[in-house]
């Protein structure tokens, strides 16, 4: 009896070290939601993994627009638990509420054992400051007006804008500018004080030596990035034939096309009329640039975009081009002398491959509404920084629909899976059939 | 023998000519008859097509713009193919391509480029608009209030009615009595209306208040005419206080018929943060061709 016990603890003493040190009971794993959202955000998520994994799913409704000290005191109330496997999930906004738990908790009363930032403002949300300043709403203003002006100039002066009012309620431009607004419209909050880069909470929150495990997944979105936040902001996750970033992508376009074939069709009856009926032309020169301000806005748009959630920069380089220098003075044609008329007027008429100096806006990688570099996580070492491209802020939430080059690819879900089979801290084990 | 020799000889240079006039035909029809047309022209009153190819740059002070302003203000340039048809009932149908080209604009932006089906071609019958991609498989469609050209079409029909083919065959040559006698009639007109400036013994201007084409619209457009050649050089729009705010330049062939072949357009532009800047847009224009169809003028 007694040689059998000792071979069972020596089998057992032998089979320790094989059995992973994080194998576990169910860990609670605490699902956090953003500003202005809900506890639905994640039910995608939650529900599968918990379906899958030994997890008990938490999910809860926080009052976020407060600001974060407040959400992160209804967070901390909401879990009881002590437990060092707890696990923290925290979308955007909801992964700094993780923090600021982990930040005022002392070392015997951690909620969270490890947390996981999702596409979150670790360094701090660059638009807030544009928020605040009223940048967001002087860009819409102007989308606004841009798209208005060729119904106005075709339609005539008030008359056009009344037209164009009724017009706007039903058409694809009232997309575009309600799904602008969407974009933004959780950040406009209190808590934007809190968010914006460099404010005291920011501050504290990088100030402190977190000990909890940590990963940061950043969310990193293809090109237009603003459409394809507002079609994950305005259509969700979309359905099995078109997912919601795409949808918005497709009404872009087609806008695109549809002010485009408006000033072509208006350049073009102007150059009939410059042979058959000459004072016709500036008539539909004022329509064409009319539309074609439009045009220009929709074609400007993702930079204007990335401007303003500080995901550009400008810089000043030499851009190649060719101009046509035509003759409109110098004795040629002294009539008039236009605006930017090159330095040697009487040699006219010609193509030059022009060098001028530009700003040019390049955008940088972004989820549509954070640059990368705002989702990097202190202290967070490389192997525990993941990035699902091809997502946008909203889209990370579910991505059921989301395709890469047309294939279906769950960015999400992926990541989870990898950081949930993980040989460390963060792996957390599949259910038994 | 010789009979033998001169029928092979007449057959092989025959061949030749007719081969000639083939490919000829190949390079006229590459101007007329794109592959990708679905339209058809034979119903069509009036046709223009043209490749354009413009670039787009804005001057400016870089001291008086914000980051934000700058943002709306990268250079740009595209390349398009063309085709109109104006239906006897003012009805305009189109036919609009994206075309590659060189591009010598570059901006390095870091985003990944967007994998969305892209719109290469736009054709639009009425007030239904197609879309394909590059292969023409169709990606969609959407009715769009197209503004029909019915003043346009009375003022062909008029012209017909005074010149008849000579101006079906000036349009089709761009050469002809046909320009130098209608617009001696548009500067007579402007003149017998107070329109006209006589700058000097080549040209003039007819001024227009825009108020007359279109009633809520204000300031005033110049339309500048080199009367020697018979065409119009420069188009140049004013605001209510007579400011300059945009202005277009025509360019023409020098060598052969004056075709058209160029445009300039500079314009200014505000910004959000209420500085104004100078947008400048050159385009080159190729394969102008301008078709009138005298069985669809009644």
């Amino acid at each position: 009896m007694k040689i059998r016990t000792n071979i069972i603890l020596i089998l057992v003493l032998f089979a320790l070290p094989h059995i992973t040190v994080y194998a576990q009971q169910n860990r609670n794993v605490i699902w956090v939601h953003g500003l202005g959202d809900n506890s639905l955000a994640w039910k995608h998520y939650a529900d599968i993994f918990a379906a899958e994994r030994r997890i008990y799913s938490h999910r809860e409704s926080f009052k976020t627009s407060s600001g974060l000290d407040s959400a992160a005191i209804h967070l901390k109330a909401f879990v009881t638990s002590t437990a060092p496997t707890n696990l923290g999930i925290g979308h955007s906004m909801g992964g700094l509420m993780i923090r600021e738990v982990d930040r005022t908790t002392s070392a015997n009363d951690k909620r969270f054992g490890g947390f996981i930032t999702v596409a979150s403002p670790n360094y701090g949300a660059p638009v807030s400051d544009n928020i605040l300043k009223g940048a967001q709403d002087a860009m819409i203003e102007t989308a606004v007006k841009r798209l208005a002006a060729g119904f106005i100039a075709e339609l005539g002066g008030a008359l056009g804008e009344v037209i164009w009012k009724f017009i706007f309620a039903d058409w694809t431009v009232k997309k575009i500018t309600d799904a602008l607004r969407k974009n933004t419209a959780m950040m406009d909050t209190t808590a934007n004080k809190d968010l914006k880069e460099g404010s005291p909470a920011m501050d504290a929150l990088n100030n402190f030596n977190s000990t909890a495990h940590k990963i940061a997944i950043i969310a990193e979105e293809t090109s237009p990035v603003h459409w394809r936040m507002a079609g994950s902001a305005v259509f969700g996750a979309g359905t099995s034939v078109l997912a919601g970033d795409e949808e918005m992508v497709w009404v872009a376009n087609q806008t695109r096309k549809i002010y485009n074939d408006k000033v072509k069709q208006h350049e073009v009856v102007g150059f009939i009329a410059l042979f058959l009926n000459p004072p016709a032309i500036a008539h539909h020169n004022i329509l064409k640039n009319a539309w074609k301000e439009g045009r220009d806005w929709l074609d400007q748009s993702e930079t204007i975009w990335c401007s303003l959630i500080k995901s550009s920069k400008t810089y000043y380089s030499t851009v190649i081009w060719e101009e046509w220098v035509p003759c409109a003075s110098g004795g040629v044609f002294p009539a008039i002398r236009y605006p930017h008329q090159p330095a040697q007027p009487l040699l006219c008429d010609y193509w030059i491959s022009h060098e001028t100096i530009c700003g040019i806006t390049v955008n940088y990688k972004s989820d549509g509404l954070l640059p990368t570099y705002a989702q990097e996580l202190k202290d967070c070492p490389a192997g525990n920084r993941y990035v699902i491209d091809h997502a946008n802020h909203m889209e990370v939430l579910n991505m059921s629909y989301s395709r890469k080059n047309g294939v279906l690819n769950d960015g999400t879900y992926k990541t989870f899976e990898a950081i949930f089979n993980r040989g460390d801290w963060f792996n957390t084990e599949k259910k038994t059939q | 023998m010789y009979n033998k020799y001169f029928i092979i000889t007449g057959l092989f240079l025959l061949a030749v000519l007719i081969s000639g006039c083939q490919e000829k035909k190949v390079l006229d029809n590459y101007e007329t008859e794109p592959t990708t047309r679905a339209v058809i022209p034979g119903d069509a009153m009036l046709e223009v097509s043209y490749e354009m190819t413009t670039y787009q740059v804005y001057h400016y002070d870089f001291e008086e713009l914000t980051e934000l302003d700058l943002a709306y203000l990268n250079p740009s340039e595209e390349k398009q193919r063309v085709e109109m048809y104006l239906m006897p009932d003012g009805t305009v149908n189109m036919n609009i391509e994206e075309l590659d080209f060189l591009r010598t604009i570059d901006i390095p932006h870091e985003t990944a480029p967007s994998d969305a089906p892209k719109i290469r071609r736009t054709e639009i019958i009425g007030n239904n608009m197609t879309f394909y991609d590059g292969t023409q498989k169709m990606l969609g469609s959407q009715i769009v209030e197209m503004q029909r050209q019915p003043e346009m079409v009375e003022h062909i029909k008029e012209l017909f009615r005074r010149y008849g083919n000579d101006m079906t065959c000036a349009l089709e040559t761009m050469q002809g009595d046909f320009f130098s006698s209608s617009m001696d009639d548009v500067i007579a007109a402007a003149r017998a209306n107070g329109q006209l400036t006589e700058h000097s013994e080549e040209i003039v201007s007819i001024r227009t208040n825009l108020s007359e084409v279109s009633p809520l619209t204000t300031g005033a457009s110049v339309v500048f005419i080199d009367k020697n050649n018979s065409r119009v050089v420069v188009t140049v729009t004013y605001n209510e206080q007579e400011k300059l705010s945009s202005c277009t330049f025509y360019g023409y062939e020098k060598e052969g018929a004056p075709i058209l072949n160029a445009t300039r357009t500079e314009t200014l532009v505000q910004v959000p943060s209420g500085a104004e800047v100078w947008q400048i847009t050159s385009s080159k224009i190729e394969h102008f061709n301008l078709k009138l169809n005298p069985l669809k003028i009644d």
